[in-house]
């Protein structure tokens, strides 16, 4: 099964441990480390789906997501977005903002590699 | 009567003194005149008016008058009388008017028309008018005459008993009254309330000089000045005084009166007593008043102010409740960062048996770190919970502060060389010991340093200094060259709950690298364990020119240095054993030997352990976390090797 994902993280262990277990299932995994890289990546190497912190420097992830979703060439990127602040107000805020998941940390790798299967292969 | 009337009068004149007659009248007088001798008239009238006065009978006006005589008359008369006028037509007598009643006699056969008589009723009118008037006057008159009347009586009746009065006025007066004689300026009379105000018994005044009842400045005066003054009037602000000396609320008139020829001083003394009781009374209610609006005022402004302060509290409160949600929020995503890798990497460990040996150790050292990254947040957090609760205790004891600072250094040297940072560790080798909670002082000095570290740009330098200072404390300073501090957010950043990412200038918490957020506890905690050292905790920066942080600790005392050697030696085994456990080769220079040189510092309490052994001199670095038992007198507070960093 192929398919590109960008994680983007700025806690380097988090990225290592989504890369690794994407990368197990055999996705191409692209990494970025902030919510700037996180557009140069998706705009360059157009990822089928991001896992997207909202803490980031430079700029956060709800940015990132609304300019994705804003863009109609870019109509097509699954946001997952990941937060580890884990409040109602935050989920609804990336809701709102056209994620298409919202899933809170720490999280199960197994429940994340479902969730990936889910929507790129079954193109929910 | 009536038989004179019918003979003398016309039947006009008859009429009217009938009417005289049935108004009261006991006589009639008559009067006629002619035309144009209306004077002589006059007086005929006047005459008989001041008769009829005199006797109080009435008198009959009649004849030829004109309204002016007429008003002359009844001006004088004043009394009950009747007054008639003449009406004249065509120089004959037609009829009479009653001045007072207002009735027109007519004669039996008035050779008069309509039209005379409506003149003749005009002319009545005005006469009437007149009449009028001139009875008003005569009220006045007679009500001036009846008041001076009566002013004369009651002259008289006083003339008859003014003496009895004057002796009832002057024994029941509520005034006090002297009589004195001029010459001698002795009292020979004086009324009981007089005695009472003075303070003496029934007649005890009478025969005394007046002095006796002056105050000294008075007796003190040469007779004829005082002689002079009362017959002037008053005894100047000379006091009355009483039989006990003490001065009387009394206010003192004199008079010069003649009794008999002779004249005498009479005096009179006002009670004062209510007037000054009331004066106090009154002055008292003032101060009272005042009292009550300078209270009221005060009480004004404290509500003011409490409603102020009730505002600012609230303003404080929320910002409080604020930070509160803003610290949960940020607390949250600090604990559950490292849970996320905890738990990503061992399910992957679990699930990935495969992996390899190099790939399982990297999961687990980075699952080892995120462990200890969770332990520091969650003592952060106990701490904190600590501070609010009151309860954060500190254990102190003597220790050298350089070996802590270059324990704390080494610790975070890969964080520093990371971003290349230099550190600069100036601490004079001299410093004295100090006396502080170890563990507790790490936990600052780490939490200063690595927030340097944060902050500073890559390529810089950050210096840790320190040395004595004059209040009898170690001055401990870091410098870092980063971004500095905002002067809004100086105050705050040793408050709990201020995020520390709040104090980079321009940058939302969202744009930082959240690796620098933390919990927003770490300068609290810090500035609380220095106040508990009785130091305190400050920050010196500008924005653009780094930052500056400066605590203080109390140097140890020498009493507290009981055995300073030993505690030294205890951090340099705390230290070589901490090296030992990176595997690094410890330069350290334990100098153990005070352990066989008999004089040296041994433990007060002389226990067998202190005792030099030659096995414990031979001890080597391995052996050496059984160490401390020598120190047990001042213990130190945890096993060594106890830095786990």
């Amino acid at each position: 099964m192929q398919g590109r994902i960008l994680v983007v993280d700025d806690e380097p262990f988090i990225l290592r441990s989504l890369s690794f277990v994407l990368r197990k299932q055999g996705f191409d995994v692209i990494e970025a480390r902030d919510g700037v890289e996180a557009m140069v990546r998706i705009r360059n190497d157009r990822p089928s789906l991001v896992f997207l912190d909202v803490m980031m420097p430079r700029k956060n992830g709800y940015e990132v997501c609304g300019e994705v979703k804003g863009d109609p060439g870019l109509a097509d990127t699954h946001i997952i977005m990941l937060t580890a602040k884990g409040q109602e107000s935050d989920r609804d805020m990336g809701l709102s903002i056209g994620a298409d998941e919202y899933m809170t940390k720490p999280f199960s790798p197994s429940k994340i590699t479902e969730r990936v299967r889910e929507i790129l292969v079954a193109g929910v | 009567m009536s038989h004179i009337l019918e003979t003398v009068c016309s039947p006009v004149v008859r009429e009217i003194a009938g009417l005289g007659l049935s108004c009261g009248a006991t006589a009639l007088l008559l009067a006629r005149g002619t035309r144009g001798g209306p004077s002589r008239l006059l007086l005929a009238g006047l005459a008989t008016l001041a008769l009829s006065h005199l006797t109080g009978v009435l008198a009959l006006v009649a004849g030829l008058i004109d309204p002016e005589s007429s008003l002359a008359l009844v001006t004088l008369v004043g009394l009950r009388v009747f007054v008639a006028f003449p009406l004249l037509l065509f120089g004959a007598v037609t009829g009479m008017a009653d001045a007072i009643g207002g009735r027109i006699v007519q004669a039996e056969n008035p050779a008069v028309s309509e039209a005379d008589l409506g003149q003749l009723r005009d002319e009545v009118d005005k006469k009437q008018e007149l009449l009028e008037q001139s009875r008003h006057h005569i009220g006045e008159q007679a009500a001036e005459a009846n008041r001076l009347g009566d002013k004369l009586r009651e002259t008289l009746d006083l003339l008859l008993t003014s003496e009895e009065k004057f002796r009832t006025l002057f024994e029941r007066a509520n005034d006090g009254f002297l009589v004195l004689d001029l010459e001698r300026l002795t009292i020979s009379q004086a009324n009981p309330r007089m005695e009472s105000l003075a303070g003496y018994g029934p007649g005890e005044l009478t025969g005394r000089h007046l002095t006796d009842l002056c105050d000294e400045d008075a007796r003190a005066m040469e007779p004829d000045r005082l002689r002079e003054l009362l017959t002037r009037g008053r005894l100047g602000s000379l006091e009355m005084v009483g039989r006990d000396g003490k001065p009387l609320a009394v206010e003192m008139s004199f008079a010069l009166v003649n009794v008999g020829g002779a004249p005498v001083l009479m005096g009179v003394a006002g009670d004062l007593s209510e007037t000054m009781r009331l004066k106090e009374e009154l002055e008292l209610k003032n101060r009272i008043l005042k009292e009550g609006e300078a209270e009221l005022r005060k009480a004004n402004e404290r509500l003011s102010g409490d409603a102020e302060k009730m505002r600012r509290m609230n303003d404080q409160l929320r910002e409080l409740q604020a930070a509160k949600d803003n610290f949960l929020s940020s607390v949250s995503h600090e604990l559950r960062t490292p849970l996320t890798s905890i738990r990503s990497f061992s399910e992957i460990l679990l699930s990935n048996e495969d992996a390899s040996a190099e790939e399982k150790r990297e999961f687990v050292t980075i699952i080892n770190a995120e462990a200890e990254r969770l332990t520091r947040l969650v003592n952060d957090v106990l701490d904190l919970a600590k501070i609010e609760a009151g309860e954060m205790r500190i254990q102190c004891a003597p220790f050298d502060l350089n070996l802590l600072a270059r324990e704390v250094v080494r610790s975070l040297a890969p964080m520093a060389q990371e971003k290349s940072i230099r550190v600069e560790s100036r601490l004079p080798a001299d410093l004295p010991p100090v006396n502080g909670d170890r563990d507790r002082l790490h936990q600052v000095l780490t939490n200063l340093l690595s927030n340097a570290l944060k902050y500073s740009p890559s390529d810089t330098v950050v210096v840790l200094d320190a040395d004595r200072n004059d209040e009898g404390m170690v001055e401990v300073r870091l410098e870092d060259q980063g971004p500095g501090i905002p002067k809004e957010e100086l105050l705050r950043i040793f408050e709990k709950y201020s995020q520390v990412g709040d104090t980079l200038p321009a940058q939302p918490p969202e744009k930082l690298p959240h690796k620098q957020g933390g919990t927003g506890l770490g300068l609290a905690i810090c500035r609380e364990i220095i106040t508990l050292h009785g130091g305190r905790v400050w920050v010196r920066s500008a924005t653009g020119k780094g930052a500056s942080f400066f605590f203080t600790v109390p140097v140890a005392t020498e009493a507290e240095e009981e055995a300073p050697t030993r505690m030294s030696i205890a951090d340099k085994v705390r230290a070589a054993a901490e090296m030992a456990r990176r595997g690094e080769v410890s330069d350290l220079d334990l100098d153990l030997d005070f352990l066989v040189s008999p004089g040296s510092s041994t433990p007060a309490d002389g226990e067998p352990d202190a005792t030099p052994r030659p096995e414990a001199a031979m001890a080597t670095p391995t052996e050496l976390p059984s160490w401390p038992r020598v120190g047990d007198a001042t213990p130190p507070r945890r096993d060594v090797p106890p830095i786990v960093e």
